[in-house]
């Protein structure tokens, strides 16, 4: 027997998480996702190849790359050949995830296959923050029902069946509340060390002018050089910078603003990349994908008409209209 | 349908809870819990003064006078990684760790490494625009120490 506070907690919970919405809004975000992954963060073959190859050891081996050495020996599978398997392995599971068939299993592939290539990357004695939210929003994915619109399975089943799908589950939206918890704590984190590392004095200008110099001489950025050498657009940018990281976090609290916050980071994060060449382009993807997806009720037109197409029996049975 | 949101409820729990995991227990910059991380980034501040930075990379010379530059490829790391773990060490003496990399670099080479030299620039932004100063440079050869 549960207590009442209890059952309220778990009550709150489950209607934050797992509320019924459409199912069209969780696809959307899949394909966007996949793709992204596949064309544009797609890991470099020769690269692992020549990390494989060159190394005899991991240096600081990531948790994933430790479990798998410990079940399969580096000789086997950390070679040309090896890497080489893997990685066409994934490419296939990520296509199978991108049209949608057999497409929870192959997304749970592609996810761990996306795993595997950054922690073997990463296992040479150097980390970066790039993908690690969008990794654990990519590993949500096959945990939700992302193939149940917009896909290959969907169509198949209503061939056999002549029944189209339900079009809301309890289960669709949690992977973009999820990612969108996930920035909010990241951005607070990376805003507060900021404040308590470096103080105030972070905003003074001269420490932005330091970071961008460092960066722009080291990756040859035009841009970035003219910048450091702009004192006062330096506080503003810190300010600005400081300003987003801290307060990101209201989104999740006030919906409405959340829109304004995730296009604030696509353009925070470009104008990270072109200044400074930091390629945070997984952020920039996945507050696009929160920008279009995680609003229930906004479902991109766009998305409605592909949805309609790929049913032409007729509209989807609802089951219950979202909340 | 309520065992599926007690597992993923669970992950949800798990991956909030791990994040505090980097920031009781901080490892720096060589972190091994990818994708579950410390945030820390480019928290440095600097005080108001001098904008400046430095440059360096890695030049080696062959035992038939040929002058390639250093790159991660070569060595097997990032582009990152070969600063934080060569270069950096490099500039600092670390004499044990260029042997290492003789051998490394010699292992397939018929035209043998004999020299490596860590080079760089110090930039410093003036009202004029930017200043660019050489840098010492640092050289190893083969089984000796560094010289300035």
């Amino acid at each position: 027997m549960r207590s009442a506070p209890v059952r309220r907690w778990i009550e709150l919970w489950n209607t934050h998480w797992f509320p019924t919405t459409t199912m069209l809004n969780l696809a959307g975000a899949r394909i966007v996702a996949v793709a992204g992954a596949l064309f544009w963060f797609d890991p470099s073959l020769a690269y692992h190849i020549n990390l494989a190859t060159k190394n005899t050891h991991f240096t600081d081996a990531q948790p994933l790359i430790r479990l798998i050495d410990l079940l399969v020996p580096r000789d086997v599978l950390f070679t040309s050949d090896g890497i080489t398997v893997v990685y066409w392995l994934v490419r296939v599971a990520g296509v199978l995830a991108l049209v949608g068939l057999w497409t929870r299993p192959a997304l749970f592939l592609f996810a761990l296959g996306d795993w595997f290539f950054v922690s073997h990357g990463y296992s040479y004695a150097d980390v970066h923050h790039t993908q690690a939210v969008f990794a654990l929003f990519l590993m949500a994915l096959p945990f939700a029902p992302s193939g149940a619109s917009l896909s290959l399975d969907a169509l198949l089943r209503r061939r056999r069946t002549g029944v189209a799908a339900e079009a809301t589950s309890d289960l669709a939206i949690w992977p973009l509340k999820f990612a969108h918890i996930l920035l909010a704590m990241v951005y607070f984190s990376t805003g507060i060390s900021k404040l308590l590392s470096g103080g105030l004095a972070w905003m003074n200008g001269y420490t932005l002018q330091n970071h961008i110099l460092s960066d722009a001489i080291t990756r040859n950025i035009p841009l970035g050089l003219w910048v450091s050498q702009q004192h006062t657009l330096c506080i503003l940018l810190s300010v600005g910078t400081i300003a987003f990281e801290l307060f990101f976090f209201v989104s999740l609290f006030l919906p409405r603003t959340a829109p304004l916050f995730f296009l604030g980071g696509m353009l925070f994060h470009t104008g990270l990349y072109l200044v400074a060449g930091h390629p945070f382009f997984e952020f920039i993807l996945l507050n696009g994908i929160l920008l279009l997806f995680l609003d229930p009720g906004r479902s991109p037109g766009w998305l409605r008409r592909l949805d309609t197409l790929a049913l032409p029996g007729g509209p989807r049975k609802e089951a219950e209209q979202p909340t | 349908m309520r065992q599926p949101k007690l597992w993923i409820s669970l992950f949800i729990l798990a991956v909030i809870a791990l994040h505090a995991l980097p920031v009781i227990s901080y490892q720096g910059h060589r972190q091994t819990r990818w994708p579950i991380l410390a945030w820390a980034m480019y928290a440095k501040s600097y005080p108001s003064g001098p904008v400046e930075t430095y440059n360096r990379w890695g030049v080696l010379v062959t035992a038939q006078g040929q002058r390639i530059e250093l790159t991660a490829h070569m060595v097997g790391v990032s582009g990152p990684g070969l600063w934080k773990h060569y270069i950096r060490p490099l500039i600092r003496g670390d004499a044990a760790l260029a042997r290492e990399l003789f051998t490394r670099l010699n292992r397939n080479r018929t035209d043998s490494i004999v020299e490596l030299r860590a080079e760089g620039e110090r930039y410093v932004v003036t009202d004029t625009g930017l200043d660019t100063l050489p840098l010492p440079p640092i050289t190893y050869r083969s089984a000796s120490t560094p010289s300035l």
